[in-house]
């Protein structure tokens, strides 16, 4: 009935191979060594504070002819941070901050923080060699992705001052190898399975200034230009085909990432969910995935033996109001905060993080009255689960 | 461990079974690509079939249990098989010549390796599937709520809204936000549950994985009876299931849009096969999944609707679609200028202008421009992962279907389809209330996932022979465009 397919080793018209290949590999070379080359501002050697441009965080202080005096404060800490750090971490290679006055027995701590958790502050002592305070950032650990923050943190008799001068940090001629490990370490970034993953995949580092799909953008329209040019020079008419081959190599590339993103992904599911029950899953959700589960649970146990035709979910936290509602089924419950007039005997209410409603004591430890807007009364009833987290109780 | 491995087993091959033995070709309609299309068509129409034997079950009032569903299947299985060999498909058995499409030896090979690429995604899907428990914020908040209750009861007890509820005496009574969403997507959560007879909040997810597989087969097939080559159709099953937004609505189950996807494109591809070949079975087959995109969300009466412009570039002379875009550019240019607003009595105003679109009990939104927009579109579709390239080969792939196949229906309809898609979207996304959601990113690449797989489609459709070599043999239109 159908012909049998042949294979060919014969080109689409327009189409060569080889020269495509070639337009894709120079184009890569090409906007690698521009890569390399907008990294000639690094090559001063420092990035430098001067020690009126740091800020104070903890202590006081003044500027005196582009130093800082800084007082310790009642504790005898002072805390300075250098101002709108947002560097490759593999750039700088050495840290130096030059003080005076610091008491002999005493050892500054370098702080920082990296755009892998921005909110986490790392620290490493800062030793007096060669007369300076200085470290070489090959003993830093992590010293990786971008510095997003750097501070120093000097412990001394109270009320004592120090004279900061400033800070510098020293780079390194960027070479080749460096460019690169930073390019590839915004590329490589792991992004992993967030709650906003189902609605958008970022790729990339969110402060990547060229992020990697732009990036093969450029690739794939260079090499484009490349064999427009030598197609033209060569007489010959330029066809569909190289242009869709060069699609699907930057296709290709982003995809290679895209996987390697969902290989890290597998393993650190596997870590928290392989081999566990549904319950210990669960709890192995990170952070307050595992904090609503456990505060639900203790509500499912205390409905257990007495089930209620009604729950109330009420909190002003979105995301625990719902996840409360899911893991409290096949129990009839309503993410709502009812008034006086709505509520029956034998209704649960169920409390997490809610400014208007509060639950106030009784005589009776195990009873409750929940109050609406301080003045309201809901109810009183009795305590089914007091937690951290909240409480749930059960109306008269 | 065995057990559960068998019983998802059944859960997942019987409906594919089922759908199999009504889809199943005549003996000599095999060509390349109907085993695959077979497949996925197979499993699709099969979990719709589970789907809506739910629905008839808890309407004669028994209750829903794995035994009697899987019984059910085996009888429209076997009913199925029965006509299949009373029923001997007749005249529509492919009536044009196959497509001879060489393609290069390298292609075949950059193939395989796209599919093996495919199978070690598949391989970290499945594993991923089963280990994570229930993830997106929609999938326990909106959809899964449902799916527990009802297999807890064993019966689609009825959610109303809260006002209803607060008044309710009755125990089996739920409220949920979205209460009135369309019934598809809870059903298929269900099913698991019911063939494990327990709540697993992981396996649960398992249609959505192989609901993917089923799309990608779809795909292939229907792409190679269309006449793609094996490298071709390949290499754009490979663009499709590599969409890391597609591959994250498989692997963190429990969302609507990836059903919208996987009844919508499949859709698209037998109306572009019932129009080629007349095959009034592929006809069946779009009008079957078309209509069940209302049952798995709102939204999906307008993707309903979008056929409509499609059917009429596909059917009409091309002096009616002149006269009928025309016509159309003319209502738009009124509306635009004046509006309409007129009274409908006992019901109220309709009213559509550029400040407001109201339609009594129906709709009633107000209308302004948002330019935030285009940033965040800018941001989703070129900057971010989520399409890879797509976002950038849209204009390209628009401009091929125009100049590269200007005389084919085919490659018009999609375009068509695709536009219309967007023009809708982009009405939502730039003027109306919803626009805030696209500027916060937290419904932009959801409701471009509904449309923009067509834009992989017409990609294929435009560049099906871009490496096939010299002596390739183009496929004539349609039958009886001779």
């Amino acid at each position: 009935m159908s012909a049998p397919e042949r294979s060919s080793a014969t080109a689409p018209p327009g189409f060569d191979l080889p020269t495509a290949l070639s337009c894709l590999f120079l184009s890569a070379l090409l906007l690698i060594s521009l890569h390399i080359g907008l990294q000639r501002p690094w090559t001063p050697g420092e990035y430098r504070f001067d020690g009126d441009a740091l800020q104070l965080l903890r202590g006081h202080g003044e500027t005196e002819a582009g130093s800082l005096i800084a007082h310790a404060d009642t504790q005898g800490l002072i805390v300075v941070r250098a101002p709108g750090v947002d560097l490759p971490a593999s750039r700088v290679t050495r840290i130096e901050w030059r003080l005076d006055g610091l008491d002999a027995d005493r050892m500054p701590q370098l702080l920082w923080a990296t755009d892998d958790d921005p909110g986490r502050t790392h620290a490493h002592p800062l030793p007096l060699h060669e007369g300076r305070h200085q470290v070489a950032t090959s003993e830093l650990e992590p010293w990786q992705g971008k510095i997003v923050g750097l501070a120093l943190l000097i412990e001394q008799q109270p009320h004592s001052s120090i004279r900061i001068d400033a800070v510098r940090l020293h780079t390194a001629a960027p070479g080749i190898v460096a460019p690169l490990r930073t390019l590839w370490q915004d590329w490589t970034a792991f992004e992993g399975f967030q709650l906003y993953s189902i609605n958008t995949i970022v790729g990339s580092g969110r402060q990547v200034p060229v992020t990697p799909v732009i990036g093969a953008m450029l690739w794939i329209g260079l090499a484009l230009l490349l064999w427009y040019a030598t197609r033209w020079w060569r007489g010959r008419r330029p066809g569909l085909s190289a242009a869709v081959l060069f699609f699907l190599c930057g296709w290709l590339v982003l995809d290679a990432r895209w996987l390697w993103d969902l290989y890290r992904q597998l393993q650190l599911s596997q870590t928290l969910y392989a081999g566990k029950t549904a319950v210990e899953k669960r709890l192995a959700e990170p952070s307050h995935a595992g904090a609503s589960y456990r505060f639900a649970l203790a509500i499912q146990d205390a409905l257990e033996s007495d089930p209620s035709p009604r729950i109330f979910i009420i909190s002003e936290d979105r995301y625990w109001r719902y996840r409360l509602n899911y893991f409290l089924l096949p129990n009839n419950s309503a993410v709502a905060r009812p008034g006086p007039g709505r509520l029956r005997s034998g209704d649960i209410l169920v409390v997490h993080d809610d400014r208007r409603i509060v639950g106030q004591r009784t005589a009776d430890p195990d009873r409750i009255r929940v109050m609406l807007d301080g003045d309201r009364p809901l109810g009183t009833g009795r305590i089914l689960v007091e937690t951290a987290d909240g409480f749930a109780v059960r109306l008269d | 461990m065995f057990s559960d491995l068998l019983l998802l087993s059944m859960a997942l091959l019987l409906p594919t079974a089922t759908g199999c033995a009504w889809l199943l070709p005549g003996k000599r309609e095999w060509r390349p690509g109907t085993l695959p299309m077979l497949l996925g068509y197979g499993h699709i129409v099969g979990l719709l079939l589970v789907a809506l034997l739910m629905l008839l079950v808890d309407a004669l009032g028994l209750k829903l249990s794995f035994p009697l569903l899987g019984g059910l299947l085996v009888m429209v299985t076997l009913s199925g098989l029965l006509l299949r060999t009373r029923w001997k498909s007749g005249p529509y058995s492919y009536p044009y010549p196959p497509i001879v499409s060489p393609e290069p030896r390298w292609l075949r090979w950059l193939a395989l390796l796209l599919l093996a690429l495919l199978l070690a995604r598949w391989i970290g899907f499945a594993l991923e599937v089963v280990w994570r428990p229930l993830f997106p914020w929609d999938a326990w908040m909106n959809w899964a709520p449902k799916a527990r209750v009802w297999f807890e009861h064993r019966e689609l007890v009825p959610f109303v809204p809260l006002h209803e509820w607060l008044q309710q005496r009755e125990p089996d009574v739920y409220t949920l936000g979205v209460w009135h969403y369309p019934p598809l997507v809870p059903l298929l959560q269900l099913w698991p549950a019911l063939a494990l007879d327990r709540w697993d909040e992981s396996l649960i997810n398992l249609p959505w994985l192989s609901g993917g597989v089923a799309l990608g087969l779809a795909f292939y097939g229907q792409l190679r009876l269309l006449g793609c080559g094996f490298g071709h159709a390949l290499l754009f099953t490979y663009l499709l299931l590599s969409l890391p937004i597609l591959n994250v609505h498989i692997v963190l189950a429990g969302y609507a849009e990836l059903w919208i996807v996987i009844f919508y494109l499949p859709a698209t591809l037998a109306l572009l096969r019932w129009y080629r070949e007349r095959d009034p079975r592929q006809g069946l087959l779009a009008l079957t999944f078309a209509l069940s995109l209302p049952l798995i969300k709102i939204p999906g009466l307008v993707w309903l609707a979008s056929f409509l412009p499609a059917l009429a570039v596909l059917l009409l002379p091309l002096r009616w679609l002149i006269a009928l875009a025309a016509t159309t550019l003319l209502l738009i240019a009124w509306y635009l200028a004046v509006g309409w607003q007129f009274d409908l009595p006992g019901l109220g105003t309709v009213a559509l202008t550029t400040e407001r679109l109201s339609v009594p009990r129906l709709l009633d939104t107000p209308l302004s421009y948002e330019p935030a927009v285009w940033a965040a579109l800018r941001t989703h579709l070129g900057l971010y992962a989520n399409w890879h390239l797509l976002g950038w080969l849209l204009p390209p792939i628009l401009l091929l279907a125009v100049f590269r196949h200007p005389r084919e229906r085919t490659v018009w309809a999609v375009t068509t389809l695709l536009l219309t898609g967007l023009l809708f979207l982009g009405l939502v996304f730039f003027f109306s209330e919803r626009a805030d959601w696209i500027i916060d990113g937290t419904t932009t690449n959801r409701a471009l996932l509904h449309v923009m797989p067509l834009a992989v489609l017409l990609l294929a459709l435009s560049c099906r022979d871009v490496f096939s070599t010299p002596d390739a043999v183009a496929a004539p239109e349609t039958p009886s465009s001779k």
